[in-house]
């Protein structure tokens, strides 16, 4: 049955019909009503009328006609729903809920029995056919006046995906206590292991039937190590030396690789490459994406802030914490007051519909992006699924997905982007600590563009008064502003107000975040002149200058998004339909932008708890769910939030003791940046539909351990890159490979492609061109606010970003979504619109086309050529042959030719009887070998 | 050579002559069609003996079994074109019969004005200026006339004078619906199914269902999309594999004579080119050897040569200059209006002529809130000849029979006035038209009501024209599903009914 496949939101879709824009006001009332009486539901208490309704007109038909099918005497429960209890009637079945009290259009039960629609008519044309009119009618008056209902009793929770065995999925159990020396080696591989990692793995050979190939080479295991580590390639010395302390001194190679890694682990370059591998995690991107594609330029404080993380070993707990509730923890100084504000931009990048026009919808897909980057990048969970139903496979209900997004809906979150169209959506921004020394981009304002600027804003705020003015009420505007007119005049009035608003009194800029904070613990009473913004920690809405917050207020108070009001001007007046407190009921008519009205609030404007919203339409709105942290998915046991947002519970219970994913989770996305894969190959999924640990005690020894250590990633790497199996080669053997072609078992190092920046940042290094001191900021940072490319307002080109070039490593190229800088594009750089732990890896004709004839290339051949030329100097294109070609392989492959290479190679130096190019032309094949773009 | 089908798991083609195991990536339940890999393109002069190589037969008449003496023999010769049987692209046999081969969709940005272009609506000239539906709205007429064009009297206005001469040829779909009224949200829902999550595009589930023609070129080209509007999303392949996702050419807010595709040329003689070519394949071939096995460096080696010929075969479609002065005139290439929408229909045809499965043009901007009197004209004037050559040349080829166009925007536009002379956004009915393979000819499926406000009799979903999309292409859109994230995912999700009444 189609319904039963019901995609998570696809039914929203056919919800978010903005309807308000055409519907009458009349549905407001109504749904305020079915609003009211749904919160009731606890109670239930019954009039006399109400009783005799149900049991004269309700329970005789749904005897009579439903229960043979939907009940708990039924042999095979028809959809998973049970119309025997209220509770089985509300809940309803794998469709969703029968009946909502009071919503007509929200109770599947009622549309079934009006056979409104081909999918779903009930009783079924075999079974009696559609009921009488007037039967119909009193269903539909019942449900109207609220559906009471007396029937008492807990539904049996029947549905078609019955998730209650899926609490036995393996990740939801504690981690099991390993005994590393009762692991049972054969005799053939008893030798073989040299640390605990290696017991695990060798376990399983025999049973598997495979065995393991020969350690790699010595230069091949450097290379691996130095891309694994650092995302770059070894140096000619660190190569020689590598080489020549491997072979003198056979017994300290052990010692040699502990060295090199120790060297490695301490550098800058290992926090950029491993940094680089969170921000997949966190969809790190310097643009809201979607629809509008507006710039973040304050995201790379939050990429600094993860390579800062790496580089200082931060214990991953207190990673977890910072990002989730970086606001909330105590700090001792500045500096780390700064650094725990940035942290919550992890919130805050997330792929947004700054264009949506329903602020309350905004505010929940809002939510929803928090949710899922939140549960998947560090449980590895799909909780995002449950939005609008429960989880089908995972046993996350939709009560649970609102719990959350209750902590979500309580915390504003801080993206910036005034250059929205009319400055719809607009966020503040958190404003840094100023004695924490942060570098800021931007160069400020004079005191004489400030003056012009609030002018120029005074104006725009006045044209703006007297559009809204003569356009309300439907009232035809003599002013010859068309529609377009006074949106772009409401861009330009909230771009402005941004600008004035954070800058210090001096006109220098501030530092500034994106970021999150609590919302102010009880609804905001309307903006009074004067009125200060509540909120603790949250950093200042953007005012007119000098309305920012701790200026001295001028008449009209500080702005609110959406809703600026003009220095010393009169009050707005206001449509019947303005925002006046909290919960504004869905079908309101909104303002849309075209006519530049007023956007409504999105309701949620302070700490409150979220209603469920049925099947995730906000049409939908149903009883309200207490907000906190499913036990499933924290410390084992439900945490009911009574203060706050809920953030820090969330983020403690997270990595408490009792949580059975994060710590896996982590260790295992280690254990695939380090092999290729992960011994969970889902690296990303550790519900029902993921997969099964390949070595669950390994996995859980690697998990405890790495708890024990501190939550040191930086252990866990050298704990792996000690172990044997990590130095396996990458060889192929028949046997094996048809015993366990996806080498599951481990019996060799798996081969993977170099990522995007890997590929660039590496052909920069070998060239000698790479520049390992990048600038603050960003190009993004540096372009200001508005959209990327377009006619209008925009901040930064479509070409500025695709033809990015700088001599930095690639983690500092713009990471905007949808445009990529060329150099990144044809290796799949991350999409950036979800947590990404595994990156694609094509294999496409675009990439040779890049190898063959981009100018990057073609530059970095050049200069590699040029190095080698100068190095080993003669007069022809043949002279110092051997020299050259050693000393161009070593930099580019970290080898020696073989005889063959060089034969190839000597035919093509012939060939062109220019030094120059010839070498170019060299070193331009040593790049573009299959070898390069591999680590083995 | 043994083709072996374990149970539950992917085909296994093993090499009788080496013991190699060869793992057959398997995207499509239905058996791969081994029978059709030969196929060549017909503009192109080669040997008959050439043409019957597939690659596999070139591999295996080597003695490393890769072969690579065979691929530098006879690169650069047109020969290894044939499509690889076990490539992800090579053409697959469908589940259903095809209508249509091929695609080419013409997407109209900005949503054009179903009541002023093919919805005639006498009802709502009269009434224009009386109140229309929504509180203070007015009615507002069409300024421009309509009339019967064909033998099938479909009813066109005269603002789309040359297309109006192709009338029996279009089936117009009058009753098309989608859900939200805002450009991005509608615009990624008509090329994705969802403006809600990320998910692959029409041409890319195309081309996962069907494969492509020509091995030489992209099987999916998207020439000038918005870079709003979801951006990459509306051309992207999402969870498909990379290789589904769409070759961008150009972007929306720049004329296609200015667009290019990356890195195509080649900065130094073909010859020269090709010697260093031949030392990367060298040190690619070197390090299969030393590795014995390594389908990731055979997929390399291929991807160059591949590009090698790209290089070739890829300009010489973008060429227009070789089409005549007479075709590039019926195009409108060099007129003021129609030069831009005039090089991309033509470069449309070039590239489903070269085997392109599938080509999206975008033509912007029919957002018409304002000055619709002369707006609305001048986008039509920028479409309407190139768009009657494109038929009237696929016709005349003999291409249209089996190549399917699609002529859309994300939604249609209000019967009642916004402002003075302009329209706002409608999505409760709004027409669109296709053409070509497989679809009635010269009918109007669906209706709005008297003012085309509301779809009243068949409303077609977005959901339903995927639906009935793929079906033309000889694709079932329940079974054309792609496993992902624990569960199997589909273009139309759990929606769709295809629209059997307009099909032949």
């Amino acid at each position: 049955m189609k319904s039963h496949q019901q995609m998570p939101g696809s039914m929203m879709n056919d919800k978010c019909e903005w309807r308000s824009r055409f519907h009458p006001a009349c549905k407001v009332i109504a749904l305020l009503m079915a609003w009211i009486s749904s919160t009731a539901i606890g109670q239930e208490k019954l009039s006399q009328e109400q009783l005799q309704f149900f049991e004269a007109k309700i329970r005789p038909v749904l005897v009579d006609k439903c229960y043979a099918c939907h009940s708990e005497k039924a042999g095979e429960i028809q959809g998973g729903l049970l119309l025997d209890t209220r509770e089985g009637i509300r809940r309803g079945g794998d469709s969703g809920p029968a009946v909502v009290p009071g919503n007509l259009q929200a109770s599947l039960l009622i549309s079934a029995i009006q056979y409104s629609s081909d999918d779903l008519e009930m009783p079924p044309k075999d079974e009696g056919g559609k009921l009488a009119e007037n039967i119909i009618r009193d269903f539909e008056t019942w449900v109207r006046m609220g559906a009471a209902d007396p029937r008492d009793g807990a539904s049996k929770v029947v549905t078609r995906h019955d998730t209650s065995q899926s609490r036995e999925w393996w990740s939801y159990q504690p981690l099991k206590s390993v005994n590393v020396s009762s692991a049972k080696i054969a005799t053939q591989h008893a030798d073989w292991p040299l640390t605990d990692i290696d017991r695990l793995v060798a376990a399983q050979w025999q049973r598997t039937g495979v065995s393991p190939v020969a350690d790699a080479e010595p230069l091949v295991l450097l290379r691996r190590l130095r891309f694994d580590l650092t995302g770059l390639p070894p140096t000619l010395e660190e190569t020689a030396y590598f080489e020549q302390q491997w072979n003198s001194q056979p017994d300290l190679r052990n010692e040699l690789i502990e060295k090199v890694v120790e060297s490695l682990l301490n550098s800058r370059e290992y926090a950029e490459r491993w940094g680089r591998h969170w921000l997949d995690v966190a969809r790190y991107a310097e643009s809201s994406g979607k629809d509008a594609n507006l710039v973040y330029p304050h995201a790379w404080r939050y990429r600094d802030y993860v390579i800062d993380a790496f580089e200082k070993d931060k214990p991953f707990d207190q990673f977890v914490r910072e990002q989730i509730a970086g606001d909330l923890l105590p700090a001792k100084n500045d500096s780390q007051r700064a650094d725990q504000l940035i942290a919550t931009s992890f919130l805050a990048i997330g792929e947004i519909p700054i264009n949506e026009r329903n602020p309350r919808q905004f505010a929940v897909d809002l939510a929803d992006d928090q949710i899922a980057v939140v549960t998947q990048a560090f449980l590895g969970q799909t909780a995002a699924c449950a939005r609008c139903h429960d989880h089908r496979f995972d046993p996350i209900s939709q009560r649970d997905y609102t719990a959350l997004a209750g902590i979500f809906l309580s915390t504003e979150t801080k993206y910036g982007t005034p250059g929205a169209v009319g400055g719809r959506n607009r966020a503040g921004l958190v404003e840094l600590p100023a004695n924490a020394g942060l570098p800021v981009v931007g160069s400020g304002l004079s005191s004489a563009e400030i003056r012009q600027k609030q002018q120029k804003l005074e104006r725009l705020q006045q044209q703006q008064r007297s559009a809204r003015a003569q356009r309300a009420n439907g009232g035809q505007a003599t002013d010859g502003l068309s529609d377009f007119d006074v949106v772009r005049i409401s861009t330009q009035v909230s771009q402005l107000e941004f600008e004035l608003g954070y800058v210090n009194d001096d006109g220098s800029a501030k530092a500034l975040a994106m970021g999150v904070s609590d919302r102010p613990s009880s609804t905001p009473q309307p903006r009074r002149p004067g009125a200060n913004r509540p909120g603790p920690g949250g950093g200042p809405m953007p005012g007119g200058r000098p309305n920012g917050p701790g200026r001295p207020q001028q008449p009209g108070g500080p702005m609110r998004p959406g809703g600026p009001r003009s220095a010393g001007g009169p009050a707005q007046p206001r449509g019947p339909m303005q925002p006046g407190g909290p919960m504004q009921q869905p079908g309101e008519p909104m303002a849309g932008d075209q006519s530049g009205r007023r956007m409504r609030s999105s309701g949620f404007e302070s700490i409150a708890d979220s209603p469920l919203f049925l099947r995730g339409s906000i049409e939908n709105v149903g009883e309200a769910v207490p907000r906190g942290v499913p036990g499933l998915l924290g410390s084992g046991t439900d945490i009911a939030i009574r203060q706050g947002s809920g953030r820090l519970e969330l983020a403690n219970a997270l990595v408490s003791a009792e949580n059975t994913l994060t710590s896996r989770v982590i260790v295992n996305r280690v254990w695939h940046w380090m092999f290729g894969r992960g011994l969970v190959e889902s690296v990303d999924n550790f519900g029902t539909t993921g997969g099964q640990p390949s070595h669950p005690e390994l996995l859980d020894y690697l998990a405890t351990r790495f708890v024990q250590n501190g939550w040191s990633i930086k252990q866990l790497i050298r704990d792996i890159t000690l172990s044997r199996v990590y130095r396996l080669s990458s060889n192929y053997d028949e046997t094996c490979f048809a015993a366990d072609p996806d080498n599951t078992m481990l019996w060799r190092h798996n081969s993977r492609r170099l990522e995007a920046e890997e590929i660039r940042d590496g052909m920069l290094a070998a060239s000698g061109r790479l520049n390992r001191q990048p600038p603050p900021g960003s190009l993004i940072g540096r372009a200001g606010d508005g959209p990327i490319g377009g006619e209008r307002l925009q901040a930064v080109t479509l070409e500025q970003i695709e033809g990015a070039a700088n001599d930095f490593r690639s983690i500092y190229l713009p990471a905007t979504r949808s445009v990529k800088p060329a150099l990144l594009s044809a290796f799949d750089p991350p999409d950036n619109s979800a947590t990404k732990g595994a990156r694609d890896a094509t294999n496409v004709p675009a990439q040779a086309l890049f190898m063959l004839n981009s100018d990057f290339v073609a530059e970095q051949s050049q200069a590699l050529a040029d190095l080698a030329l100068k190095a080993h100097p003669g007069a022809s294109p043949q002279a110092s042959f051997d020299e050259r070609l050693r000393f161009v392989f070593r930099q580019v492959l970290n080898r020696d030719p073989s005889q063959a290479e060089s034969m190839a190679a000597k035919s093509l130096v012939k060939a062109n009887g220019n030094s120059r190019a010839a070498w170019t032309s060299i070193v331009r094949g040593l790049f573009g070998a299959a070898e390069f773009r591999f680590v083995d | 050579m043994l083709i072996e089908q374990k149970s539950g798991q992917e085909p296994i083609v093993r090499s009788t002559h080496r013991a190699i195991w060869l793992l057959v990536p398997a995207p499509f339940s239905e058996p791969h069609n081994f029978e059709s890999v030969t196929k060549m393109n017909d503009s192109k002069t080669c040997s008959r003996v050439n043409a019957l190589l597939t690659r596999r037969d070139v591999l295996q008449s080597t003695a490393c079994g890769f072969g690579w003496m065979a691929f530098s023999a006879l690169a650069g010769a047109q020969i290894a074109q044939a499509a690889d049987d076990d490539s992800p692209l090579a053409p697959k046999k469908t589940p259903l019969k095809p209508r249509a081969k091929r695609v080419i969709f013409l997407c109209m940005s900005g949503a054009p004005s179903h009541v002023d272009l093919l919805d005639y609506k006498p009802q709502l000239n009269r009434d224009s200026g009386k109140p229309g539906p929504r509180p203070g709205s007015q009615w507002l007429g069409s300024k421009w006339k309509f009339a019967q064009h064909g033998q099938s009297g479909l009813w066109m206005s005269e603002l789309l004078p040359q297309l109006a001469k192709h009338a029996d040829k279009l089936c117009v779909i009058s009753s098309m619906q989608t859900d939200v009224p805002a450009h991005p949200q509608a615009f990624i829902k008509l090329h994705t199914g969802t403006a809600q999550f990320v998910r692959p595009s029409l041409g890319a589930w195309t081309l996962y269902g069907l494969g492509t023609e020509n091995q030489n070129l992209p099987g999916f080209v998207s020439l000038t999309p918005p870079s709003g509007f979801g951006g990459a999303t509306n051309y992207g392949s999402s969870f498909l594999p990379a290789v589904y996702q769409g070759t961008r050419i150009g972007h929306s807010d720049r004329p296609i004579r200015f667009a290019s595709v990356p890195n195509l040329a080649a900065k130094q003689p073909v010859a020269d080119q090709r010697k260093e070519l031949d030392f990367i394949q060298t040190l690619n071939r070197e390090k299969l050897n030393r590795d014995s096995f390594n389908p990731e460096v055979d997929g390399v080696i291929q991807s160059y040569e591949l590009a090698f010929r790209m290089q070739r075969e890829m300009p010489e479609v973008l060429d227009l200059a070789s089409e005549t002065a007479a075709t590039q005139k019926a195009y409108g290439i060099g007129s003021e209006q129609g030069d831009d929408m005039g090089r991309k229909c033509l470069l449309a045809r070039r590239m489903i002529e070269a085997g392109v499965r599938f080509v999206e043009i975008t033509h912007g901007n029919w957002d018409h809130h304002f000055s619709l009197n002369t707006k609305l004209k001048q986008s039509c004037d920028e479409v309407d000849q190139p768009i009657a050559a494109l038929l009237a040349d696929l016709a005349q080829r003999d291409l249209l029979k089996d190549t399917l166009i699609v002529w859309t925007g994300e939604f249609g536009r209000t019967p009642y006035a916004e402002g003075q002379e302009g329209r706002d956004h409608n999505t409760k009915a709004f027409s669109m038209w296709m053409a070509g393979g497989g679809v009635k000819p010269g009918i109007t499926y669906g209706r709005s009501d008297d003012y085309g406000y509301e779809a009243v009799e068949n409303p077609v979903q977005i959901a339903d024209l995927h639906a009935t999309m793929l079906a033309i292409l000889g694709l079932d859109h329940e079974s054309l599903t792609y496993r992902h994230a624990g569960r199997d995912f589909r273009l139309t999700d759990v929606k769709g009914n295809v629209i059997n009444d307009i099909l032949i």
